[in-house]
């Protein structure tokens, strides 16, 4: 599992490539502390290269998600899979992100 | 485990051995018995005695009619030998009407008138008759009275005359006045001490005239041993008394012609005796005295004498057989019921202990087997959750418990079975079959190499064998992912495998190596086979009980008709194991047709329905990239979707995550076991692991609908398994938690 954050120009955007599995999640935890600190900003996860995802990586982007609405920002998600956004769908995360 | 019917049983026997109600039955048995037994007693007495008293009435009847015979007889005698001198000498006998007589003398001149023509008539009397003791001849106006008497062969003379006026004696007046022939009264003669009897004629001229009395003298002293020798029964007295009752013989000589009222018998008084003999309409009587004796008196009289002869026989003397044989009889009854009923008690009490302690043993015993039943795995389906795999056991214990044993056990990917005989059966047999059973599961936790398996049971079995208990068995362990079956026989029978071959099922002995029974040599190295087993193949596990089941006609099942049948049960198809295993038994028992089995028949069954798919890791998150692995070799195999993928992923990475993070406290290394098997076209997946209890089932779902703030982390991973699996089923075994998925393909 990898995480690339880019800065763009109005928004951050942050690629989450391979497994968000539950192993994966520990390091991804470490991975993203610096897009919850710039929280109150517009953040893009790109999911196009994510390949799976568990529970424990969905707390983590709801963690996020409680953060950016604290401190006023925005969190979108492109590109997931339908396996991925079927996960979404039913742990009713689907309408706590903007999807794009 | 006791088992309800076995109290049941016990209590039912033992209830039915109340000791109490038992003796109370056998005394009132008894009672009865006893009660009968006296009534039957009593009439065979009575019956007896009525018999007894007939006979003795005859008998008695019998001996007196002689006795009188005999004593008349004697004094017709007399009589006639008296007569007969007087008509010899001087006279000529009238017969009167009645029979009695008198002496008519035509003429003086032919009588004696001299003392000494007495005598000499007299001598020649007495000379004569030898049986006479005496003769007298008395004149009425003569005034001489000459008497003979024989003593010791020496005659004796007197003139009575000269001793008393005989004219007013009852021998010499009594016969005149009668008229005829007269027996006085019986005296004692004192100087020789006779009791003598006379017999007087009176002598008349024909006109009637007295002249005198002739007399002959009788010695009484013979009818009193003809009475002596009247002895039908013991005890018995024959008394003659004259006709004023005094006593001519008795048993006790001192009554004889005594006045004395003392006596043995108060018979002995003349009152009593007269009432008795005047009573002449029986001629028999029962006499009873005042202290309660009792007599059978027969009694009868001499007409010419006027003599009463009377045989008193007491009663005692008749039925004191009886009497004494009533009273040992009713002793040794008494006695004998005594002992019957000592006997019963001890009886009773020796049984009531014996089946009690018979029946604890019973059902000791039957506990004993039901705990050898139930130490054999027996439920069915033996592994719900490893459909791969069918297996079925049967243990027929012959001897309530027997040796022979069978188990299996799925270790990780690995079937663990077994199948021993123990030498020997019953108990010593039954503890160490429990002790090869327990060492089988144990040994097999760290060895999975069955001839390694069979090397420790063989040591352990030699450790504490002073039995020398030896047991053949057959261990196999199968790995239930590529059907790769490793096998060492150690002395057993042969094993049947089943398989399909050109279409049609073919029936074969599985090759083996020939290893030693365990329990015969310590450094005996024994020798594994291999076989790769196809799905639907079978094996056919069994014990000697089955080939040595024994028909009437002596047959035994036998190897041959052993594998005949499985090709014919084969051929007719069988659906699985436990039919398989209840078919075979069953046609072994019409075999037996209902002989004793000799052998406890065993059979052990099972089939590779699929090959499964197993994995193992250790309780930490860093082993997970191992089950993604598997993942994507199930998917491969059973040619799954990438979304089925993904969603058979997702699934076991939450239920694997959630165990290794919520199940374990203690740090330790723990290993979690998954398998799969395809179900219908679904997967069959068991998640098997050693934490905490927890029931997935049970868990909550979280609320989806609330907002981002609201959320709580937590119950996703639990929902995403739900949503993804058809059915999920949780079961805590032993100290498993045991997740069952179904997952749609």
């Amino acid at each position: 599992m990898k995480l690339e954050i880019t800065k763009k120009e109005n928004c951050i955007e942050a690629k989450l490539i391979g497994r968000l599995d539950t192993l994966a999640s520990s390091q991804f935890a470490i991975d993203m502390e610096p897009l919850l600190d710039t929280a109150n900003e517009h953040i893009v996860l790109d999911c196009s290269a994510l390949e799976f995802i568990s529970s424990s990586g969905l707390r983590l982007l709801l963690m996020l998600r409680k953060k950016s609405i604290a401190m006023g920002g925005e969190v979108s998600i492109s590109g997931v899979s339908e396996q991925v956004k079927q996960v979404f769908t039913i742990t009713g995360f689907y309408s706590l992100f903007n999807f794009i | 485990m006791i088992k309800n019917h076995v109290k049941q049983r016990i209590k039912r026997i033992a209830g039915s051995l109340n000791l109490r109600e038992v003796l109370n039955i056998a005394i009132a048995v008894m009672f009865i018995g006893g009660i009968v037994f006296t009534f039957g007693f009593g009439a065979c007495i009575y019956l007896v005695r009525q018999e007894f008293t007939s006979e003795a009435n005859r008998i008695l009847e019998r001996d007196l009619s002689n006795l009188h015979y005999q004593i008349d007889e004697q004094l017709l005698k007399v009589e006639n030998q008296a007569l007969a001198c007087a008509t010899r000498n001087f006279g000529t006998i009238t017969l009167l009407r009645d029979g009695k007589r008198f002496i008519e003398v035509s003429s003086w001149d032919d009588l004696p008138k001299t003392e000494e023509s007495c005598i000499k008539l007299l001598s020649s009397i007495m000379d004569d008759n030898p049986v006479l003791s005496g003769a007298v001849i008395a004149y009425e106006n003569l005034n001489l009275a000459a008497y003979g008497n024989r003593f010791l062969g020496e005659y004796q003379f007197s003139r009575l005359d000269k001793i008393y006026d005989y004219h007013h004696k009852e021998w010499y007046s009594e016969p005149f006045k009668h008229g005829h022939d007269y027996w006085s009264n019986p005296f004692r003669e004192s100087s020789f001490n006779k009791v003598i009897a006379c017999y007087n004629i009176p002598m008349y001229f024909p006109d009637g005239k007295k002249i005198g009395v002739l007399t002959v003298d009788l010695d009484t002293e013979e009818f009193t041993k003809m009475c002596a020798s009247v002895t039908p029964y013991p005890g018995i007295h024959v008394l003659i008394a004259d006709r004023d009752m005094n006593f001519i013989s008795h048993s006790d000589s001192n009554l004889i012609l005594s006045d004395s009222e003392d006596g043995i018998y108060s018979l002995s008084s003349r009152d009593s005796l007269k009432k008795i003999f005047m009573n002449q309409t029986t001629r028999h009587t029962i006499y009873r005295e005042e202290d309660g004796d009792a007599f059978f008196i027969h009694f009868t009289s001499i007409d010419r004498s006027e003599w009463n002869i009377a045989i008193v026989c007491p009663y005692d003397s008749i039925f004191g057989g009886i009497t004494r044989m009533k009273k040992h009889i009713t002793i040794i009854s008494f006695i004998s019921i005594l002992f019957m009923l000592l006997c019963l008690y001890f009886l009773f009490s020796r049984l009531k202990n014996a089946t009690i302690s018979h029946v604890a043993y019973e059902s000791e015993l039957s506990i004993a087997a039901q705990i050898q039943q139930d130490m054999l795995p027996n439920g069915y389906p033996a592994f719900k959750n490893q459909p791969g795999i069918d297996i079925c056991g049967s243990l027929k214990p012959a001897k309530s418990i027997g040796g022979d044993l069978y188990d299996y056990v799925i270790r990780e990917n690995k079937l663990f079975f077994t199948i021993g005989d123990v030498s020997g059966k019953g108990v010593p047999a039954a503890l160490h079959m429990a002790m090869i059973r327990s060492l089988f599961r144990n040994i097999t936790q760290r060895i999975s190499n069955p001839s390694k398996i069979v090397s420790k049971l063989n040591l352990s079995l030699l450790e504490a064998n002073e039995q020398n208990m030896f047991c053949t068995i057959f261990i196999g362990v199968l790995d239930l992912s590529t059907g790769e079956l490793e096998y060492c026989n150690a002395g057993h029978n042969c094993v049947y495998l089943s398989k399909l071959k050109d279409g049609n099922r073919q029936v074969d002995p599985l090759e083996c190596h020939t290893n030693i029974a365990i329990g015969v040599l310590d450094d005996f190295e024994f020798k594994n086979n291999h076989i790769r087993l196809n799905t639907g193949d079978s094996l056919i596990l069994y014990t000697d009980g089955v080939t040595e089941a024994e028909n009437k006609e002596n047959l035994y099942f036998g190897e041959k008709r052993l594998k005949e049948t499985l090709v014919l049960m084969e051929k007719r198809g069988i659906e699985n194991a436990k039919e398989y295993v209840e078919t075979l038994n069953a046609l072994v028992e019409d075999f037996e047709e209902g002989t004793i089995q000799s052998d406890d028949v065993t059979l052990l069954v099972l089939r590779l329905n699929s090959l499964g798919e197993y994995l193992s890791f250790e309780n930490n998150l860093n082993e997970l990239p191992k089950l993604t692995a598997w993942v994507e070799k199930v998917a491969k195999k059973e040619n799954l979707s990438e979304d089925k993928k993904f969603q058979l992923n997702l699934i076991l990475d939450e239920i694997a995550a959630n165990i290794i993070e919520h199940a374990y406290h203690d740090g330790e290394n723990k290993d979690i076991e998954i398998s799969c098997f395809n179900q219908n076209n679904n997967l069959l997946i068991t998640i098997k692991d050693s934490g905490e209890p927890f029931d997935p089932t049970k868990a909550p779902n979280p609320d989806v609908t609330l907002s981002a703030e609201e959320r709580k982390i937590g119950g996703l991973g639990i929902l995403l398994v739900r949503e993804y699996t058809r059915e999920i089923k949780y079961l805590r075994e032993g100290e498993y938690n045991i997740q069952t998925l179904l997952f749609e393909k």
